[in-house]
């Protein structure tokens, strides 16, 4: 045995005496001295590494129950369609993610912080036709520890996100925005990246500091969103219904949702050629389908239930999933007043609206079949359904039973041939998917508060039919289609009963006035500078408490 | 600096800073606490706009006296570096810090020689790592002397040395 490998033994022994220390000394006063010191320490790190990585993974392979946890902080999960997990070295030490998990097939051992509320059972596995797949958007990179079992592994890899929402139980997690910005979250948080711009907070707090001049990000929080402008700022979610903004530097701004349409098409032109009365957003006439007097106002579209027969929307596309007009994530709304002459036959699908990305596809329709990917769970039997892809759990369907139970309208309701009022709702800060009937609500299933929706991408939407594609010669409407309206949030109930006073009344949704439609989709509500920290009332967007820097 | 920057190079050190602190507090889960605080003053530093120019240099300061606090905290009357003897062990480490490709080729070469250990090997091994586990303790469970304990890790240790030197040998060469 050489005399550094015997001192580094004395050493670990914590028994190093007087005569050994001066030997110690002596080896370090040279430069070989100190390489060899060096070189004979590293191994004996690395191999104590590696050594306890082996012992982890043996444990676990033999336990199957236990991922390695940070020791300094709980396990914080996250829904997100790649399972990794941060090593317990840093993960734990604040900055990143300390552990992500698959919402469906979880790895055993991980603890969920926050359970569903609603149990979601596995979907069955299958694949439709229209279950292809599509590229999605990425919105965010972030330092990633792999961690092969016991959390020993230091590895590092930039791993890029799709859409998805982090919850970070405790400790804190940082991520960059693929829009330029540094963004962490204080656990316990829950936060949706929505966008590579923009991100949605549910639970907790968030901080964003932007690193390219010509970045933005903004944080949304219910109809609240700030906006920044050139700042690193700070938002906190008090409680249900107040969040606190904190300006670190530079300047936001506070923004009100205004609660309009992204899209309203009421058909009121003669000409066959219909723009939507927000963004002028056309569609026009294919196959059969004719304009006929309007169940509200002077045009509605009458269908023919034969294929292609349509209402096709040009434009509002993306590239890929999460982008195009009609992207969402924390919210949608797909409402529209319909005559239905729907056979409710087996294998009959009547579609109101449809947009067909493929997997992460959007549809409001009537169907009966068999009643699979419905969540809850179904008998076969005639439906209407609301589809949508939610990250997370795949593309799903909350098909209401057309049975007239339990508050549920029955099929001979829905086609006694009088004009219903059709409203399809998903929140995310609630959860909450619903099916609103003729100004109430008549179904509704609950998911995990803060699962994001994936939705947009390449395809057209179509109102009135699937697709051109002969996949779907079943899927024609046959009835009157008018005042379809699509928005990239919740409708309340309140509003939804509104817009259903409205129609009764003879108006459209929005009391006839079409003009107030044009309002941008967000409005500044107040400018907060460096040192102010305010309390808003999120659903109202004003300040409820006020904490100004003395300054000003 | 920013907390991604800092990171970045953070991890291009951190074989070499998880050794130095292995090396003061000579147990693995107290060399990963460490580890962890020191990542979270790197971050605090970065946020509080703190100029570190010499980042591996800075870190090993923070570990070294979250050691001293580990080692006041231990009281367990094992010896203790004076300081002198400590800012030799970092200018060990400061000098070896100039390569850092070749001591992550190095980690890489070990992890392979380790696992082409034979078991019995790599159960020595892991029982001396275990924290607290004292050659005595060792030779007193496997029934055999400390030296007869001591010159088998010696000879492990050799045989590592000598893997890794083959393979990166192997590596390096033009």
């Amino acid at each position: 045995m050489n005399s550094l490998e015997h001192l580094l033994d004395c050493w670990e022994e914590g028994e190093l005496s007087a005569e050994a220390l001066g030997q110690f000394e002596a080896v370090l006063a040279t430069t070989a001295g100190r390489a060899a010191f060096f070189r004979e320490s590293f191994d004996r790190s690395v191999i104590a590494e590696v050594l306890k990585a082996q012992a982890c993974a043996v444990a676990e392979a033999s336990s199957r129950s236990s991922i390695a946890t940070p020791r300094k902080s709980s396990a914080s999960v996250s829904r997100h369609t790649v399972a990794v997990l941060l090593s317990g070295i840093i993960a734990a030490a604040v900055l990143f993610v300390v552990g992500l998990f698959v919402s469906q097939g979880q790895k055993p051992g991980v603890p969920l912080a926050r359970p569903p509320q609603v149990a979601v059972a596995d979907l069955p596995e299958y694949n439709d036709a229209d279950d292809f797949d599509l590229p999605i958007e990425m919105v965010a990179e972030f330092a990633e520890f792999t961690s092969t079992a016991g959390g020993n592994s230091r590895d590092v890899i930039q791993r890029r996100l799709s859409p998805t929402t982090l919850n970070v139980t405790s400790g804190a997690a940082q991520f960059a925005s693929l829009g330029g910005a540094d963004v962490r979250l204080e656990g316990p948080a829950l936060f949706g990246l929505s966008s590579g711009i923009s991100g949605v907070l549910f639970e907790g707090s968030v901080q964003a500091r932007l690193t390219k001049p010509d970045a933005n990000y903004s944080v949304l929080i219910s109809n609240l969103k700030v906006f920044d402008l050139g700042t690193e700022f700070r938002v906190r979610a008090v409680d249900n219904d107040h969040v606190e903004v904190e300006v670190l530097d530079g300047e936001v701004e506070i923004q009100s949702r205004s609660r309009l349409p992204l899209f309203f098409w009421d058909f009121e032109e003669s000409n066959g050629r219909f723009a939507d009365a927000v963004l002028q957003q056309p569609a026009t006439l294919q196959g059969s389908a004719r304009r006929v007097g309007g169940i509200v106002g002077s045009g509605a579209v009458e269908f023919d239930n034969s294929p292609g027969s349509m209402v096709r929307i040009e434009g509002g596309t993306g590239e890929k999933v999460g982008t195009g007009r009609f992207a969402c994530s924390s919210g949608i709304s797909i409402e529209a007043m319909i005559v239905s002459r729907w056979s409710g036959q087996w294998e009959d699908y009547d579609e109101i609206f449809r947009k067909n990305d493929g997997a992460y596809r959007m549809l409001l329709a009537f169907q009966h079949d068999y009643s699979r990917k419905t969540m809850p769970p179904i008998p076969s039997g005639p439906c209407l359904t609301l589809g949508l892809h939610l990250e997370g759990h795949r593309f799903g369907r909350l098909a209401m039973p057309l049975d007239g139970r339990d508050g549920r309208p029955s099929l001979e309701e829905l086609t006694d041939g009088r004009p219903h009022h059709i409203v399809a709702t998903y929140d995310a800060f609630s959860g909450l998917k619903a099916l609103y009937i003729d100004g109430w609500v008549r179904y509704q299933h609950r998911y995990p508060v803060g699962t994001l929706i994936l939705s947009g991408g390449p395809e057209g939407a179509v109102i009135g039919d699937a697709s051109e594609n002969p996949h779907f010669d079943k899927s024609a409407f046959n009835g009157q289609i008018d005042e379809v309206a699509f928005y990239d949030f919740a409708l309340t109930p309140d509003e939804v009963a509104e817009h259903y006073r409205h129609v009764m009344a003879g108006a459209n949704y929005f009391g006839d006035d079409v003009e107030q439609l044009r309002a941008p989709p967000w409005k500044g509500v107040t400018r907060l500078v460096k040192g102010d920290r305010v309390v808003f009332d999120r659903h109202r967007v004003v300040p409820v408490g006020a904490v100004r820097s003395p300054r000003r | 600096m920013n907390a991604r920057l800092a990171t970045r190079q953070f991890l291009r050190g951190r074989h070499a800073l998880m050794g130095f602190i292995r090396l003061l507090v000579r147990d693995s889960h107290a060399a990963e606490d460490i580890f962890q605080d020191v990542w979270m003053e790197l971050i605090d530093a970065t946020e509080r706009r703190k100029e570190i120019d010499d980042l591996p240099k800075w870190c090993r300061g923070v570990a070294r006296n979250l050691a001293k606090r580990h080692w006041r905290e231990q009281k367990h009357g094992r010896i203790v570096a004076g300081t002198e003897l400590l800012d030799q062990i970092e200018l060990a480490f400061a000098e070896a810090q100039q390569a850092d490709d070749y001591w992550d080729a190095r980690h890489n070469a070990l992890k392979d020689c380790v696992s082409l250990l034979p078991e019995r090997a790599q159960q020595l091994l892991r029982q001396r790592c275990e924290a607290g586990n004292t050659l005595a303790a060792m030779a007193s469970e496997l029934n055999r002397t400390v030296e007869a304990v001591t010159k088998s890790l010696s000879r492990i240790r050799a045989t590592l040395r000598r893997c890794v030197e083959r393979k990166l040998k192997v590596e390096l060469q033009p």
